[in-house]
């Protein structure tokens, strides 16, 4: 998801809008990440819940753990100049469906995204075509 | 399902939470309202991602 919105951070801010991530991980660990995995740091907006605050008001925790581990729902919001929620997903799998991850282009009236595959979903490929 | 409150609804305000950004920290209300649109993504956490 990280690479995905990365490339299309530019579409977005083109669109008029802008991007903020939120996760239970530290700045630290946010910065860390992108370093090791990109060289250089994701350019869009990041919050740290590491207090799982944001979580707990937006009805975000999960009440079994993931499979792949984690209490933290993917989810997407879009909300208007007032603050107000116009749209929201509950989970969002636009991590690993290309139709859910091209919607969010659509919501803001931008060109499509460049979407990639998660490695999950590479290995899974890589397996179809082998 | 969800524990917690309620997930706000489609038309209600996003809860408040403050975001630093290159210009300062500011109320998601006013960086919302310098924008035609904000998105907001959550994640779980990197360490159940490794690639």
């Amino acid at each position: 998801m990280a690479a995905s919105l990365k490339q299309d951070y530019a579409k977005i801010l083109k669109a008029g809008a802008d991007l903020v991530m939120i996760s239970p991980d530290s700045l630290e660990e946010h910065r860390k990440y992108a370093l090791t995995l990109f060289r250089e740091e994701l350019p869009y907006l990041y919050v740290s819940d590491s207090s799982l605050d944001i979580a707990q008001r937006y009805g975000l925790i999960r009440t079994e753990e993931h499979p792949h581990g984690g209490f933290y729902y993917r989810s997407l919001w879009i909300l208007n100049p007032d603050a107000r929620v116009i749209y929201k997903s509950i989970p969002w799998e636009g991590n690993s469906n290309v139709e859910e991850y091209q919607k969010l282009f659509k919501l803001i009236d931008s060109e499509p995204g460049e979407w990639r595959a998660t490695c999950g979903v590479r290995e899974s490929q890589k397996l179809q075509t082998s | 399902m969800t524990d917690g409150p309620k997930a706000p609804r489609v038309g209600e305000n996003a809860p408040e939470f403050l975001i630093e950004t290159s210009a300062g920290r500011f109320p998601l209300h006013q960086l919302a309202a310098r924008h035609e649109k904000l998105i907001l993504t959550t994640q779980d956490s990197y360490r159940y991602h490794p690639n």
